[in-house]
């Protein structure tokens, strides 16, 4: 007699229906179902949403503006984090870079020292002042070939010139910080 | 939106949670009791 697997309900053939057509037809079916009916909406992958709901400070050196305190990323997979904010600065010819880098989670969240940076991206001031918001985004990939638990961090820097930046941020209007499992890496 | 308002705020980091937080002049007195 066949039966069915317990977290897929996927049909077994017993001894001796293994060539069974029908059989063979009921696996395909019962795939087929479970696929279209729940696999395609189950969460894909470990994923990590948090918010900055307040401004930061005036920075102008290597500063930690937000930070993930431990993440752990699972061997073999891609993992995109995307940091998307508004910012302004104090003067017009502030050129700033900023970046997301690891430190390991034994370090204190503000500590510049021990990064090890996955990406940068420089952002220009245009117009000064907290009314001429500019936005701004960082994304970084990372894959490790083992199960690697880190403390992510979010910095910003004066680049270039002159002046400060502030990162943005409300309940209305959050800075964003996102990690998401993309898969398999290939 | 992000409210154009101007306020000076200073970093603390929670020592429970290591997690970095901004807070305003009077937050961060609370904070330092």
């Amino acid at each position: 007699m066949s039966t069915s697997t317990p977290r897929l309900g996927l049909v077994k053939p017993a001894a001796g229906e293994a060539y069974s057509l029908t059989i063979i037809n009921n696996n395909n079916d019962t795939i087929d179902t479970y696929v279209s009916g729940t696999a395609d909406k189950l969460a894909k992958g470990r994923s990590l949403k948090t918010k900055g709901t307040a401004a930061s400070g005036a920075v102008s050196t290597l500063s930690v503006i937000n930070n993930i305190p431990t993440f752990t990323f699972k061997a073999g997979k891609e993992y995109s984090i995307v940091w998307d904010f508004n910012y302004y600065g104090s003067a017009t010819d502030g050129f700033f870079e900023m970046s997301i880098a690891t430190a390991l989670t034994t370090d204190s969240a503000s500590l510049t020292t021990g990064l090890t940076f996955l990406n940068q991206r420089t952002h220009g001031v245009i117009v000064g002042g907290a009314s001429f918001p500019h936005h701004g985004s960082v994304i970084a990939d990372a894959t490790y070939t083992v199960d690697t638990t880190l403390q992510i961090k979010f910095t910003a820097k004066l680049l270039a010139n002159t002046g400060t930046v502030v990162i943005m941020g409300d309940a209305s209007a959050p800075a964003l910080y996102i990690i998401d499992e993309s898969g398999d890496q290939i | 939106m992000n409210e154009p308002i101007e306020v000076e705020r200073f970093q603390w980091v929670d020592p429970e949670s290591n997690q970095i937080y901004w807070l305003t002049a009077e937050e961060l007195a609370k904070k330092n009791g």
